[in-house]
């Protein structure tokens, strides 16, 4: 992220759009518009952030700090979703399965060493 | 590096297991919150949970962590990780997810008839409207009452509850004597498992009341908000002093029912704030075990009065923060006492199971968990939507008793709500660390944002349960190995030593 500007209400900032999607800038952006006012635009290799501060009681440069925070934790949750939405869907599919279609036998075998069968009906 | 708290069930394969072939792991679905400068808390899909220094699910993410840390085996065991793509105990974590989820399985078990809207009391922060003693077109028809008694057995669920509110439920009482004998009649048929509850203010227990209460077992919920000064100030009573009659009708109705059969609410106005420990001090000299540090609802009275309602839940969470360590505290010192809503929430995280408590579940309770019939007739979908067409807004309403079951708790009304009834694809709420142990709250969005699915940043809802659940994190971070004796005594709600 890089800071094209800052004054003491307003700052503007540039996210190399290869590193962040939309869609992060948007989660990121998101907490932050009650407290801030937020434009958003983007150029052919950045999105460019516009926030101003009507209350005049933020200090900006903390809160560049905590938006940069925040974008490498939004990158980090959606890697984390975008990798894992198919198991999580089975595993709800399985979840709420109405009959066992869904279930597999976990692998290897069990035995009990006294004898008693403990796969026997 | 830093150790996660250790998890005692981490001991399932020896080294040789973590020295598979395989170069990578693969992640499962996980998510993560910061609770405090140091330490992120990490919670995979069922509700297990991490805590770990922060930057740690970054480094899970970027595939930084070796295998000969201690934490590749704190993920592994704990399923935030696997060796394998679809890991082997998926049908495991499935029947644990849908643990989870089961409190959806046998849908509405709490049914709450409002019975009167007549009540003894002018309580500035009445959630719902009252009139006065007089009045008794505010109570509700047997005809109406019936029916709903009706729909009530028609639930799947085992297990249901009849509880009775009001206004006050006891001006009514042949009502409540009615239903109670009505349900008991009809269960002779469907064999249910019914608890009676009523929501009284215990002013008005006569020995008729109290004998029927002893012979049906019903359970007596009532209000407690503090110290006499703190009561009165809350709960004014035209011609008496509230406080006096209240502990007059609790120490009257334990005697006839037993300890365990009367509980106290209270309920934090902006006075209650300067004196949480006074609170609790009170519910300690007057018998109880337990206390619920409950902050008011944004609807009724409660809106009208707002000088001594509307606070901000900033003010609140230091009242909650203050009481909790006070609490805490009492417990270290061998004093036996639970904070309900902490339990709530710990048993969320620290059991497999789910609790039973409608306005932190996802879905949400409403309709799901619980209904209310209210006393012209008409259905609604929480006792707050009841509470919010008392102000002339009916948009919860599901619809009359006498129409069919189907319309009502099928129809296209809770199809619409079911919309913003999971937190699970809520803006805000989807992507929260703490989302497994919150819950959706349409009808408080809509009540104080004029929005279903609300706005996060500065909802109420929102902001209140995200410190508290943080500030339990925070609280097993720093002090866990004093404290998990402690919660594992309020999950049980049995003393440490005995």
């Amino acid at each position: 992220m890089v800071v094209d500007f800052l004054h003491s209400h307003k700052a503007q900032l540039k996210v190399n759009r290869e590193l962040y999607g939309e869609k992060v800038i948007h989660k990121c952006l998101y907490w932050w518009a009650a407290r801030l006012s937020v434009d958003f635009d983007k150029d052919d290799t950045s999105f460019v952030i516009t926030l101003s501060d009507p209350t005049e009681s933020l200090n900006l440069k903390d809160v560049i700090a905590s938006m940069k925070r925040d974008l490498i934790d939004f990158r980090t949750r959606e890697i984390i979703t975008d990798e894992t939405k198919h198991i999580r869907a089975m595993l709800i599919a399985k979840a709420f399965a109405n009959d066992d279609a869904f279930d597999e036998n976990p692998p290897g075998g069990i035995s009990d060493p006294t004898g008693f069968d403990p796969v026997k009906p | 590096m830093e150790l996660p708290i250790a998890k005692d069930f981490r001991k399932f394969k020896g080294p040789e297991f973590y020295e598979a072939e395989f170069s990578e792991y693969f992640l499962l679905p996980f998510k993560f919150h910061r609770i405090n400068d140091e330490k992120e808390v990490l919670v995979n899909e069922v509700g297990d949970f991490l805590i770990v220094p922060i930057g740690t699910a970054r480094r899970i993410a970027s595939r930084d962590i070796q295998k000969d840390e201690l934490l590749y085996e704190d993920l592994f065991a704990n399923s935030f990780i696997s060796n394998k793509p679809i890991p082997d105990l998926i049908d495991v974590l499935a029947t644990r997810y849908r643990t989870k989820k089961s409190f959806l399985d046998d849908f509405t078990a709490l049914h709450i008839f409002v019975v009167s809207l007549r009540c003894n009391h002018s309580c500035h922060y009445c959630q719902v409207s009252r009139v006065s003693e007089n009045r008794q077109e505010f109570d509700i028809s047997i005809e109406d009452l019936t029916s709903g008694i009706e729909h009530m057995f028609r639930s799947p669920s085992p297990s249901i509850t009849m509880e009775f509110q009001g206004g006050e439920p006891l001006l009514a009482f042949d009502r409540v004597k009615f239903g109670v004998e009505y349900a008991l009649k009809l269960n002779e048929t469907f064999k249910k498992d019914i608890t009676f509850v009523v929501c009284t203010n215990a002013t008005v227990f006569t020995d008729e009341i109290l004998e029927f209460c002893k012979e049906h077992q019903i359970i007596i919920s009532t209000s407690l908000d503090g110290p006499e000064f703190l009561h009165n100030a809350n709960r004014p009573k035209s011609g008496a002093k509230s406080y006096q009659m209240v502990i007059d009708g609790i120490n009257r109705a334990r005697n006839q029912l037993g300890e365990d059969q009367v509980s106290a609410l209270m309920t934090t106005t902006s006075l209650s704030l300067e004196y949480p420990i006074e609170i609790i001090d009170n519910y300690i000299e007057n018998g109880f075990s337990n206390i619920f540090l409950r902050p008011i609802s944004p609807y009724g009275f409660a809106l009208k009065n707002s000088k001594k309602n509307r606070y901000h839940t900033e003010k609140y969470l230091e009242f909650y923060k203050k009481g909790l360590k006070y609490i805490i505290e009492l417990n270290k010192q061998g004093v036996f006492f639970v904070e309900d809503y902490t339990t709530i929430i710990l048993k969320k995280i620290l059991t497999p199971f789910p609790v039973s408590y409608v306005d932190l579940q996802s879905p949400a309770g409403m309709i799901n968990n619980v209904v209310v019939f209210n006393y012209d007739g008409y259905v609604y979908a929480t006792d707050e939507s009841r509470m919010l067409a008392e102000q002339g807004d009916f948009t919860f309403r599901l619809g009359h008793v006498k129409d069919n079951y189907r319309s009502i708790f099928y129809g296209e009304k809770a199809r619409f709500l079911s919309q913003y009834w999971s937190n699970e694809s809520l803006a805000g709420c989807a992507d929260c660390g703490l989302q497994s142990y919150c819950g959706a709250d349409p009808v408080f969005h809509y009540a104080a944002q004029g929005d279903f699915e609300g706005y996060r940043p500065t909802s109420d809802f929102c902001i209140k349960n995200m410190e508290i659940i943080r500030h339990i994190f925070d609280l097993l971070d720093s002090d866990g190995k004093a404290l998990m004796p402690i919660f594992n005594s309020w999950i049980n709600n049995r003393p440490r030593y005995q």
